[in-house]
């Protein structure tokens, strides 16, 4: 689409709509890219420069509407930043350890914190390639199809990447599912 | 580190680590966002908001769209309700449809184009909403926005109420159909292209769903108070 001209009126509701959302766009598209704060800042520049251009119609959208919108274009972005991306590769070995262990009063709270820091030092573990797919398959829920379609990559290659990932996550959630599926302990 | 098990075992570890993805990703975005510098953020947004703001007001397609929205906004609402029946979903039905519009406008260039390819696209994504929605429960609101004024009195409510009871037991094809003749008062050609289909298949499905609709009103009538709830399975390809 052509560079639109954005009427002032607009940019003013658009500045009122970042500021109430883009601190929670932006920790999305950060777990999204895995902590790649100067990449996660520029996926949500580029959904509000998207909102922008569709503003006419998502400004007479209800507040939830417009955030799903926001949402599924910060999801789409970063699709194309995992496509795009070989140097994301470089920039991600930087793990940050800032896991605070979770303020758990119960027992259960701790455990499932403690899960979710596992589960989250596997998901970092895993090289870009591995983990773009992982990502588009369980939070996006897309087929095998379309992932290697968004990555140009093969079918074969995409199913290869997720039996991996499988057997690394798992190995990762350690012996038992805190994620409340029915089956107790498995081996 | 297992290699890839049977089939089974991988469905069930998809959706154990669909809610492990959806749990992880969200904690660690909550711990995010309360890193983000907002004001910087900001202060780069606006830049560029200036850098492509124009001082008047907004353009002619945003006008036209914004016209479109607020004299058919209700009505495509009021049609898509019709169609998949809850009315939180038809506004989102439709919500998406001007959305999808309002990107292609420059193919469209005009309101009355851009009408019929509205109405299609509230067509289509009622389709694809009923496609994805489990039949199940199916407790199907009754929760049409305009109730007609005191001189429609109980009797037009019952006949309504059946009417759209009937309607529900139609297949898919011939409830479309119906619904955009006769409660969206479209041409036959604009019915067509808003099913993406030709104009003989819908005289052939409205005048199938009119007369299977007749019978089913007859049959309420002879023998009343009795719900059937169990629809929608039917056949629903042309």
């Amino acid at each position: 689409m052509s560079g639109g001209q954005i009427p002032k009126d607009h940019a003013e509701e658009l500045g009122e709509c970042f500021a109430a959302y883009a601190p929670g766009l932006f920790g999305y598209a950060c777990a999204l890219t895995r902590g790649d704060h100067a990449l996660a800042d520029d996926l949500v520049q580029a959904a509000f420069m998207a909102a922008a251009r569709q503003w006419p119609t998502l400004r007479c959208l209800r507040d939830a509407q417009r955030l799903r919108w926001l949402h599924t274009t910060v999801g789409n972005l970063a699709i194309s930043a995992f496509r795009r991306n070989e140097a994301f590769g470089d920039r991600l070995p930087r793990l940050e350890a800032v896991f605070r262990p979770a303020s758990a009063d119960t027992h259960a709270e701790a455990v499932s914190g403690i899960a979710l820091q596992r589960c989250w030092r596997a998901i970092q573990a895993l090289p870009p390639q591995q983990h773009a797919v992982a990502v588009m398959r369980w939070l996006f829920a897309m087929t095998n199809t379309q992932i290697a379609a968004a990555l140009g990559i093969a079918d074969g290659t995409v199913a290869a990447h997720l039996s991996a990932v499988r057997g690394k996550l798992k190995a990762g959630l350690g012996p038992y599912d805190p994620f409340g599926s029915e089956d107790g302990p498995s081996s | 580190m297992t290699t890839a098990g049977n089939d089974t075992a991988s469905t069930r570890d998809d959706e154990l680590l669909a809610r492990m993805y959806q749990q992880v990703i969200g904690a660690q975005a909550a711990q995010y966002a309360a890193a983000y510098d907002r004001g910087a953020g900001l202060a780069r947004f606006r830049d560029w908001l200036q850098d492509h703001a124009v001082a008047g007001p907004a353009l002619d397609a945003d006008q036209a769209v914004a016209q479109l929205y607020s004299i058919h906004y209700r009505p495509l609402v009021r049609l898509a309700a019709l169609l998949v029946r809850d009315v939180a979903t038809a506004e989102e039905v439709v919500q998406d449809a001007f959305v999808a519009m309002r990107g292609g406008w420059q193919r469209l260039g005009d309101a009355e184009k851009a009408l019929a390819y509205l109405r299609q696209a509230v067509v289509n994504r009622s389709r694809s909403v009923l496609r994805h929605r489990t039949v199940a429960g199916s407790d199907l609101q009754e929760v049409l926005p305009d109730t007609p004024g005191a001189e429609g009195g109980a009797l037009g409510l019952l006949e309504q109420a059946a009417a759209r009871a009937a309607l529900r037991g139609l297949p898919e094809r011939q409830r479309e159909a119906i619904v955009l003749r006769y409660y969206a008062g479209l041409s036959e050609g604009e019915i067509a292209a808003a099913m993406g289909i030709s104009q003989g298949a819908v005289k052939s499905h409205t005048a199938r769903g009119l007369s299977a609709l007749r019978s089913a009103l007859q049959q309420a009538s002879s023998q009343p108070a009795r719900p059937r709830d169990s629809d929608d399975a039917g056949s629903s390809h042309d």
